[in-house]
């Protein structure tokens, strides 16, 4: 893949949901059902049922914010060999771009109630 | 915490959720189906060793429900990056189709968040959909579908009608052969004439056991009316109807493969008939039947049409076809001409007695049979009004629930025809599916109505769903999505923003166009069912008053055999007597039989003659007047004693009646009281009419009135000895009714009386045989069926309509809670307010009782004619059925109001 032509700003705003599993990812590589598990369980998290998690995973490697990584290197041993995720380059990049339109939006938004205050 | 979850209900859940998965598209399905499974197991598994039932089981519906939103989301919707930012403003460029198919889905979507809304009303449309389904299944067979041959609609029965001034009463009667020769001759509107008789045989020969086949004698231009040619073969010739002819047959499809394993070479081949051999000339096509599907076999009618013979014998039916261009009312017109002609010229006969003509399909089925369906059509129309107002109501109260939604997306710039627009498609949208379920209820009903209505739903073998059907039924949903969704969605949609966000989601009474709306559904559905409910008690006295009826003999522990000796070994009298005595003695060897009679004609059983007669010392009716006529029944002696008839006077036949002794009748009350009023019958002689030659017969014994058909009267009936039978006419009764009395249960004897008939003559064919109990019971199978379908209707009703005012009631009653809660925090007295609401439902209920008593006096005439025995207006039927209709609106009232008044008023009070 290039990424010549990759503006980050692109795919934003990120929907809620995207950026919870993205910053999850973030810490480290999961099988779904632990990202599940740990959007469950983060505060204020949500609940993922199944399909609606595989289909936002569907979602982000087609655009290519996540990868699929070798289970062994996530439970050497695992019998069963499942698909793990972690986040790529190009959702790391997303990532970083979503967080600082986020700080942009907060810190307007809290200059603009400082203002307000004020008045 | 509920009890963990069987393993069968861990694996149907598994299984249902794979099968699920398999609605994804694709190329989802193959890359994410075999994960999501595996996820699927693993967290159930985990979820079933902590949690019980309940959880597991919505877990597994959360989950369902979500797939088939990712199958619904990545089936319709391929962008999923989000809208580019340099995109137009999607208002600019959306077109009508696109909106509707964004709103599909909103519909969809929203419907999928509330699966318990969506669920009950699926399921109420389903069966009230089904059910109007079914019964248009059966009406469209039975009334609606052409009879199936070529331009149905030009044939027409021909008729005999006796009138009064004849004699007689008989408005359908046979025609005589001279009758139908002469008809055939003259007239100028058929271009073909037909006449049929159905004659039954038994069929023997190597090729299978011995059995009865249902047969028809026509004459040869049978198959010239119906339009029909022999797919294999020949039809008849017109030689092979005339007597001295060699007798053929022509097979239907279905006996000719079942009998003969469909052999090609058939046609030439000898069968043999009654003894007979008989030419197979024929096969007809695959569904042909006439006069309806079940009869096997057509054998030539044979006329001398040169001599017809008796004027009188009237055996014939008669069917033509219309010449092109010839309508009834011409038809009818020429036939009223040509029988002043033959009044002319046969006084005697034609005075009082002519010709008439019908469509075929009134032959099938007559008025009463019409009628029935169509209330029973009507009823489950009821049905259907009852399930749009419980879905109206239910629709409503969510309409409610969301009109805070309405209101917001109104004043973010939706229009209110957009708002209209998306309830409705969620209205259709849930029919359609509804309306879906509802055909495969249909499918699964309607040969289960068939069965249950075995002998009570005419034409029953053109019954089927078909598209016409399935196209009814998705109509029907559509009307009804549209009746229970318009009225919520106007309402909902007419709310305005402030209204909406100022009233709460709980505490004021919705609106006071929406509590008239709720009130109208309330009386509506008591109404409803308050009629099917007296309908369905009404069909169920008939039934009952029917049953009850006394029928003058026994039934219980009597089995009925049926006994048909073929004329061509059995053509002597005394060879039948013999047969029927050996018969009787081995029957009554049996173990387990206690008494064996025969007898030529039972009531219920078979159809029984009746014979003119004349009394000795008393003047006969004169021309004009109504002959005297009286039933027949031919019995071995003891058949009184066997069929538990009462003897009332005299003494019963014995030994001493034999063929050369006196000639002796027993008659019974009905015929005592009318001709011998004041006298005793008793060695009065009384001579049968039928041709000249029978002697007197004495009058030894007066018997108890039997019937011949519930619902009828008794009507005068005279019973001879078959012993004396020869004497008292010249037939020969070869088609006797064995009657056992049974120690214990009849039905398990039918076995060994089977084997004692086979081991008397192996050529008969197998016996049929009916307890006496089922003859009586299959007598009424009419009633019975619409009793049963009108108590199902009735049944459900009461509970779709019994849960809708309890809905409706205890939804009004819990939006009052905070108004309650006010009142008792001024200090109001907790019965007073009780008193209060359950007062307001109950004139809710009476204005709907009311209304429902007014329908149901309306209907009262149009389902008259289907009682008997009682008249519509029943005033302990009505009243009980409004005490309980009552009593579900008390209870539907009481109970929100119990739990209103034990809400605190601090709690009532609280802000959203």
């Amino acid at each position: 893949m290039t990424t010549d032509a990759f503006d980050p700003s692109d795919l934003l705003p990120l929907r809620p949901q995207d950026l919870q599993v993205l910053l999850l990812l973030n810490g480290g590589p999961l099988h779904a059902y632990g990202i599940s598990k740990a959007a469950e369980e983060q505060e204020g998290g949500v609940r993922l049922e199944i399909g609606s998690l595989y289909r936002m995973l569907n979602r982000m490697l087609t655009t290519a914010l996540i990868e699929e990584v070798d289970e062994a290197a996530l439970e050497p041993g695992h019998a069963a060999p499942r698909r793990a995720y972690r986040i790529s380059e190009r959702g790391r990049a997303v990532l970083e771009a979503e967080l600082a339109r986020l700080r942009q939006v907060l810190s307007a938004a809290e200059a603009g109630l400082a203002r307000e205050r004020e008045a | 915490m509920s009890a963990a979850p069987p393993a069968a209900g861990v694996r149907l859940a598994l299984g249902s959720y794979s099968a699920a998965t398999r609605l994804l598209p694709r190329r989802f399905r193959e890359r994410w189906a075999a994960d999501m499974c595996a996820d699927f197991r693993g967290r159930l598994a985990e979820l079933a060793a902590v949690a019980g039932a309940g959880s597991v089981f919505r877990f597994w519906l959360r989950n369902l429900l979500d797939v088939l939103r990712l199958a619904w989301r990545e089936r319709t919707d391929s962008s999923f990056l989000p809208p580019a930012p340099r995109r137009q403003h999607p208002h600019e460029r959306e077109t009508m189709l696109q909106h509707l198919l964004y709103d599909l889905r909103h519909a969809a979507r929203s419907l999928t968040r509330r699966p318990a809304y969506a669920l009950i009303v699926l399921l109420t449309l389903a069966v009230g959909i089904g059910a109007n389904t079914a019964i248009f299944t059966v009406v469209r067979g039975a009334l609606l579908r052409p009879l199936p041959y070529e331009q149905p609609e030009q044939l027409m029965s021909i008729w005999g009608e006796f009138r009064p001034v004849s004699g007689f009463e008989f408005p359908v009667f046979p025609l005589s052969p001279p009758e139908f020769v002469d008809y055939r001759a003259d007239n100028e509107s058929m271009t073909e004439v037909a006449a049929f008789s159905s004659a039954s045989a038994t069929i023997t020969g190597p090729e299978g056991e011995a059995e009865r086949v249902r047969g028809l004698l026509v004459t040869p231009g049978m198959f010239e009316v119906l339009r029909v040619q022999p797919a294999l073969g020949r039809a008849f010739t017109h030689e092979e109807g005339t007597p001295e002819a060699e007798r053929t047959v022509i097979l239907s499809d279905g006996y000719w493969r079942q009998r003969f394993a469909g052999d090609v070479d058939i046609v030439g081949r000898e069968i043999v008939l009654d003894g007979e051999a008989r030419t197979v000339v024929g096969v007809l096509p695959p569904g042909f039947g006439f006069p309806d599907s079940r009869f096997q076999m057509w054998s030539p009618l044979q006329i001398d049409y040169g001599d017809p013979g008796n004027r009188r014998s009237h055996w014939l039916q008669a069917i033509g076809r219309l010449a092109p261009g010839r309508t009834l009312e011409q038809a009818s017109a020429e036939i009223e001409g040509m029988m002043a002609g033959w009044q002319e010229q046969y006084p005697d006969i034609h005075t009082g007695h002519h010709l008439w003509l019908r469509p075929r399909v009134d032959d099938l089925i007559g008025p009463q049979a019409r009628r029935a369906l169509l209330v029973l059509l009507a009823a489950s129309a009821f049905v259907l009004l009852i399930v749009c107002a419980n879905v109206a109501s239910a629709t409503l109260a969510r309409g409610e629930e969301r009109s805070r939604e309405l209101a917001i997306r109104g004043a973010l710039g939706a229009g209110r025809g957009r708002l209209v627009r998306l309830m409705l498609l969620e209205s259709t949208l849930l029919s359609l599916l509804g309306g879906a379920l509802g055909v495969l209820v249909a499918a699964v009903g309607v040969p289960a109505l068939l069965s249950m209505g075995a002998g009570a739903v005419p034409r029953a073998e053109s019954v089927r769903l078909d598209g016409v059907v399935i196209l009814f039924g998705l109509a029907v949903a559509l009307l009804t999505g549209l009746l229970f969704g318009l009225a919520p969605a106007l309402r909902a949609s007419g709310e305005t923003a402030e209204g909406a966000m100022r009233e709460g989601a709980r505490g004021a009474s919705g609106g006071r166009r929406a509590a008239l709306f709720r009130r109208g559904l309330v009386v509506v559905e008591v109404a409803l069912c308050f009629v099917l409910v007296v309908g369905a008690g009404l069909m169920v006295l008939t039934l009952q008053g029917l049953l009850a009826e006394q029928i003058g003999f026994e039934v219980e522990r009597r089995v009925a055999v049926e006994i048909d000796l073929p004329s061509a070994r059995y053509a002597e009298a005394g060879a039948v007597e013999a047969f029927m005595n050996e018969a009787e003695a081995r029957l009554g060897a049996l173990p387990g039989v206690r008494r064996v009679d025969t007898g030529a004609y039972l009531p219920f059983l078979s159809g029984t003659p009746s014979w003119d007669f004349t009394i000795e010392g008393q003047t006969p009716p004169g021309e004009g007047e109504q002959a005297w006529n009286a039933d027949v029944q031919i019995f071995s002696p003891g058949m009184l004693e066997t069929m538990g008839m009462s003897l009332l006077r005299g003494r019963s036949f014995d030994e001493r009646d034999t063929v050369d002794s006196q000639l002796v009748v027993m008659i019974n009350e009905t015929m005592a009281t009318r001709f011998f009023p004041g006298e005793d019958p008793l060695g009065q002689r009384l001579h049968v009419n039928g041709d000249e030659g029978y002697g007197w017969a004495t009058i030894v014994g007066v018997v108890g009135d039997t019937r011949r058909d519930l619902g009828a009267d008794p009507r005068p009936a005279y019973y001879f000895v078959a012993s004396q039978g020869p004497r008292t006419t010249d037939s020969v009764y070869r088609r006797r009714f064995a009657v056992l009395e049974a120690e214990g249960d009849p039905a398990a004897l039918m076995a060994s009386i089977r084997a004692e008939i086979r081991a008397l003559d192996d050529a008969l064919p197998l016996a049929t045989m009916t307890t006496l109990r089922e003859a009586v019971r299959d007598s009424v199978a009419g009633e019975r069926f619409r009793a049963l379908l009108f108590a199902l209707f009735a049944g459900v009703a009461l509970v779709l309509g019994g849960s809708g005012v309890y809905g409706v009631l205890s939804y009004a009653v819990a939006r009052r809670t905070r108004e309650i809660g006010i009142r008792r925090a001024l200090g109001a007295q907790s019965g007073r307010i009780a008193t209060g609401v359950v007062a307001q439902a109950m004139s809710l209920a009476g204005i709907g009782l009311l209304l429902g008593a007014g329908l149901a006096a309306l209907g009262a005439g149009w389902i008259g004619s289907l009682l008997h025995g009682i008249d519509a207006m029943q005033p302990a039927l009505w009243l009980g059925v409004a005490a309980v209709i009552a009593s579900i609106a008390v209870i539907a009232c009481w109970v929100p109001t119990r739990r209103a008044l034990t809400v605190s008023a601090v709690e009532a009070l609280r802000p959203d």
